[in-house]
């Protein structure tokens, strides 16, 4: 093995400025992936900024009007909405409920799988069945039965998606947990006096959270294609919100004759899934073997 | 087994040659293995430097050399696993009867592979697949290599597990690997590689993963079983002193680089490479007070460098020990590459 | 007044019960596993002691016991004369900050979450041992110490190599400013230059700071180069102990004998090695437990148990054959 010693200099900024090329290269998937991604970020956050029309704006002139009509770049709805405005917003509320309810999922699962990982006799197996139970339900199902229970609406949406995504999550933190347990260092710091609670926070947590965070990155495209199909379905949000789902939704019927009224938010969803499935794989092969010994 | 005399310190005299004492080799024999300036590079490091050693007939060579210094490497490409394209390859590796085998596609090696060469591993336990009993393991080769029947093949097989010293073979052959200890892991891998009478078996530290009793065990084993087929051996080591014990002729290698080859007495006993003597100084005898270690640091594989690349850590280089590498010569009955030896 | 011991073992057993082949298909056969088997050993202050032994010798299990990670099933282990499974409140933290322990895994004893700043300084804070303001300075001395660089403090554990990662383990132990360190194979898997730098390392800081150190090894150079006194395990025992030099001139076991012919040495012939492997603990038969490997093993060998007996001031064995060892061998 090469010994990286300690009088390693430095990079001076030629230097460094070419590293991040040799790094494009040898990647170039994840570079482009990863600046879609950023793109549909900056959109969405600076959407008024970007959109040309307001969403809710409809333009009885010019509805139904194909791709690359004057003024409507990506064409129109049948009530006459532009298009690639929706397009814009829609993707603030696909990427907000997606981190939403991965954030809500991990934080889930990280108290349920540590309870599970750290306790030991009949909590440990109380909290194993629990996990079963969540695991057991497809999250798309369980979503659809919270939104029974809650009503529809974004955040109501986000909620549902992330306590569907708890199951998954908690069974990820308590296989780590109970792999870290058994490294030496926790119990070089058993040894050293150190009080239980000052391990978790000190030594578990911490190699928790990390490949923690990585699943997180991961399953955000899982929980923007979750939350897409309950809009999809109709109960997800409600109309007019400019969601991708409910667009495709409404753009069913003229599917024939205006294709580009699913089309358009179909192809937006499709390019964001795969986007962010190779962000997460990427984010995920650069972190793992190092954690995965 | 001959019983031990515990007071005395000689070996049995009763193995074919008496383990220690160089074979004297016939001037016209020619080499079994003939490599010669071997380099191997992957990408932009060059991990095998200009490579060169023979290996008579029926002796017993050691790759000596601390880790990363490409002892593994080259084992793996006498044995074909490490070939054109996936590496950059340059040199050759006579190999008698077969021609220059640093050339040879995977369908040359195949019939090389097994038949003519063999292999055991450090690890016998992650060597050996879990999944099948030893029998099968064992039987599988000797069947499709040698096209042994199935009744021919399990009797060899329970042959074979008795001379590398397994009681009770016939019961053995229907166990998993997990089911043994180490050493009998080892044994088995061993009985394996030998099945078809190699000319040539790679050992890539057949013994570091084993206690000290049965490590003598093994060697021995290996020692007795290719001494009574002949074959040549090539033991990868980091261990100074077990060198010394098997091999009779070795090959000092750092950061991919030959330092110092030889016998290994001779080179052993007087070391005139700075890098031999300073190995030598670190290994602990019963005795030893004062321990001389080297001074940190790790070879560099950059294709470019072209000096030795032991110089940044020698404490007698010279300006020219960086500038440009020293030519392997003929000293004193070894080869030794540097351009300021022990005298 | 003579000081007390800081470890002492008494006849430590530690028995695990196993389930064995045997027994009908309702009954399922319970065997005793005796990883240890009446351990009697003693760590003086300032002391260097090596612990010898293969596979299946119970020294893994000796270290747990020492520890305080397990408890034995019968005798007692002393730290300072105190029953080290009854310790608790001050003295246990007593316990914790003297006794230092380096592991064999350099690598997995360290949290690759923590920088070597925290690693080192972990010790410092838990024990409070000092200020805030001093803490950067302290790890700065202890990482000069063990040689390494003090700018390694802001590494971390994937950027280091093998050796340095040791000294890393070797600083942190050395951060509660302990008595005894306990080192479980600390050289192994390092090449012979990086072990020969630690081993000096670790023997210079022993005589330094008038550590005491227990070394768990299977390598007799090893202990014959670090520590002053050894004691050779099998099976669970200690078969022989004494003062390391005269041990290994002149071995009274036959099984350290055997230990010392298989132990690589230059151009020494490879002597016959010792037949059969350790056998399974669980199935000890009657009378010595090596006698069945034993050339030297004679009738009374198979019925009798030998107890460790001392034979000298400096040395003790469990043998009733031994060999001769007042006169100097060939070795």
């Amino acid at each position: 093995m090469v010994d990286l010693s300690a009088d390693v200099t430095l990079s001076k900024q030629p230097a460094r400025v070419s590293a991040i090329l040799a790094f494009a290269r040898s990647n170039i998937f994840f570079v482009i992936a990863a600046t879609v991604v950023a793109i549909f970020v900056l959109s969405a956050v600076f959407a008024p900024l970007v959109a040309p029309h307001p969403p809710l704006d409809q333009d009885m002139a010019a509805f139904m009007s194909p791709p690359l009509t004057e003024s409507h770049v990506l064409g129109t709805d049948s009530f006459g909405r532009d298009l690639l405005s929706r397009t814009i917003y829609g993707a603030r509320y696909a990427l907000a409920i997606g981190f939403g309810a991965v954030l809500i999922g991990a934080m889930g699962g990280l108290i349920i799988g540590m309870a599970a990982g750290l306790s030991g006799g009949v909590t440990e197996w109380a909290l194993m069945r629990f996990i079963d139970a969540l695991l057991a339900l497809p999250s798309l199902i369980m979503a659809i039965a919270f939104i029974s229970i809650l009503g529809q609406g974004v955040d109501k949406v986000i909620l549902a998606v992330g306590v569907a995504l708890i199951g998954p999550f908690s069974r990820t933190v308590r296989a780590d947990v109970l792999q870290i347990k058994a490294q030496a260092f926790v119990e070089a710091a058993g040894l050293m006096g150190v009080k239980r609670l000052a391990i978790i926070w000190r030594h578990i947590l911490p190699n928790v959270i990390f490949p923690l965070a990585v699943q997180a990155t991961i399953r955000v495209s899982y929980a923007v294609l979750v939350s897409s199909g309950l809009s999809f379905l109709g109960i997800g949000v409600a109309p007019p919100t400019p969601d991708w789902g409910l667009m495709i939704a409404e753009g069913r019927s003229f599917v024939s004759f205006a294709p580009w009224i699913a089309g358009v938010p179909g192809t937006a969803l499709a390019i964001l899934l795969i986007a962010l499935s190779i962000v997460g794989d990427g984010v995920r092969e650069h972190f793992d073997p190092k954690l995965r010994k | 087994m001959k019983p031990m005399d515990l007071g005395a310190a000689r070996a049995s005299t009763s193995l074919p040659a008496a383990l220690g004492q160089r074979i004297e080799p016939t001037p016209e024999a020619k080499p079994l293995l003939k490599v010669e300036e071997l380099s191997l590079s992957r990408g932009e490091s060059l991990i095998l430097d200009n490579v060169t050693f023979s290996l008579r007939r029926g002796g017993t060579l050691g790759l000596l050399g601390e880790s990363g210094a490409g002892k593994s490497t080259i084992a793996l490409t006498l044995i074909g696993l490490l070939r054109k394209p996936e590496v950059g390859l340059s040199g050759t590796i006579e190999l008698d009867g077969a021609g220059n085998v640093a050339e040879a596609g995977e369908d040359a090696w195949l019939k090389l592979r097994g038949r003519r060469v063999a292999m055991i591993f450090q690890d016998a336990s992650a060597a050996l697949n879990p999944c099948f009993t030893i029998g099968r393991q064992l039987m599988t080769p000797l069947r499709r290599v040698m096209g042994l029947s199935r009744s021919a093949a399990r009797a060899r097989a329970i042959e074979l597990l008795e001379s590398v010293g397994l009681n009770d073979a016939p019961s053995r052959l229907s166990a998993y690997p997990h089911q043994l200890s180490g050493g009998m892991q080892q044994r088995v891998m061993i009985a394996i590689a030998l099945s078809s009478n190699p000319d040539l078996l790679l050992a890539d530290e057949p013994t570091s993963a084993l206690d000290v009793t049965i490590q003598a065990q093994i060697i021995r084993l290996i020692l007795e079983e290719t001494r009574r087929r002949s074959s040549s051996c090539i033991f990868v080591l980091h261990d100074l002193a077990l060198a010394s014990q098997c091999c009779d002729d070795i090959v000092v290698l750092y950061g991919g680089q030959v330092m110092e080859t030889g016998p290994s007495r001779i080179v052993l006993e007087a070391p005139m490479h700075p890098y031999t003597a300073a190995l030598k100084g670190c290994v602990l005898e019963f005795d030893t007070e004062e321990l001389k270690p080297l001074p940190s640091g790790a070879p560099s594989f950059a294709s470019k460098t072209p000096g030795c690349r032991f110089a940044p850590r020698c404490t007698r280089t010279l300006e020219k020990c960086a500038a440009s590498k020293p030519p392997l010569a003929d000293v004193r009955g070894r080869k030794l590459a540097c351009w300021n030896p022990l005298t | 007044m003579t000081t007390a011991p800081i470890f002492r073992l008494l006849d430590v057993q530690k028995a695990y019960e196993v389930q064995a082949k045997g027994g009908s298909l309702f009954t399922r056969a319970k065997r005793r596993l005796r990883a240890l088997d009446g351990v009697r050993l003693s760590l003086e202050p300032g002391e260097s002691l090596a612990i010898v032994g293969e596979s299946g010798s119970g020294k893994t299990t000796l270290l747990r016991v020492l520890l305080g990670l397990t408890q034995p099933t019968d005798g007692r282990a002393l730290f300072r004369e105190k029953d080290i499974g009854d310790l608790a409140g001050t003295d246990r933290d007593q316990f914790c900050r003297e006794v230092a322990m380096i592991y064999q895994d350099a690598r997995g004893s360290l949290n690759p979450r923590m920088s070597v700043l925290d690693l080192v300084a972990e010790p410092l804070d838990h024990h409070k041992l000092c200020a805030k303001a001093e803490r950067r300075d302290r790890v700065t001395a202890l990482l000069t110490r063990v040689g390494l660089a003090p700018e390694m403090m802001s590494r971390y554990v994937s950027a280091l190599s093998g050796g340095q990662l040791r000294r890393v383990a070797i600083a942190r132990a050395l951060a509660s400013e302990p008595s005894v360190l306990v080192a479980d194979e600390a050289v192994s898997g390092l090449d012979v230059s990086t072990q020969a730098q630690i081993l000096q390392l670790l023997r210079d800081l022993q005589r330094e700071m008038g550590l005491s150190l227990l070394f768990i090894t299977h390598d007799l150079g090893v202990a014959a180069y670090l520590c002053d006194r050894i004691a050779v395990m099998y099976l669970g025992r200690v078969v022989e102990a004494g003062a390391t030099r005269e041990v290994l001139k002149a071995p009274a076991h036959p099984y350290t004998r055997a230990l010392l012919n298989a132990s690589p040495r230059f151009f020494a012939p490879i002597s016959d090695p010792l037949p059969g492997e350790v056998p399974s603990p669980i199935d000890l038969p009657p009378g010595c437990r090596f006698a069945g490997r034993c050339v030297r093993a004679q009738s009374d060998c198979h019925t009798r148990e030998p107890a460790l007996t001392p034979a000298s001031p400096t040395r003790a064995f469990a043998c009733l054959h031994p060999l001769p060892f007042s006169e100097p061998s060939a070795h």
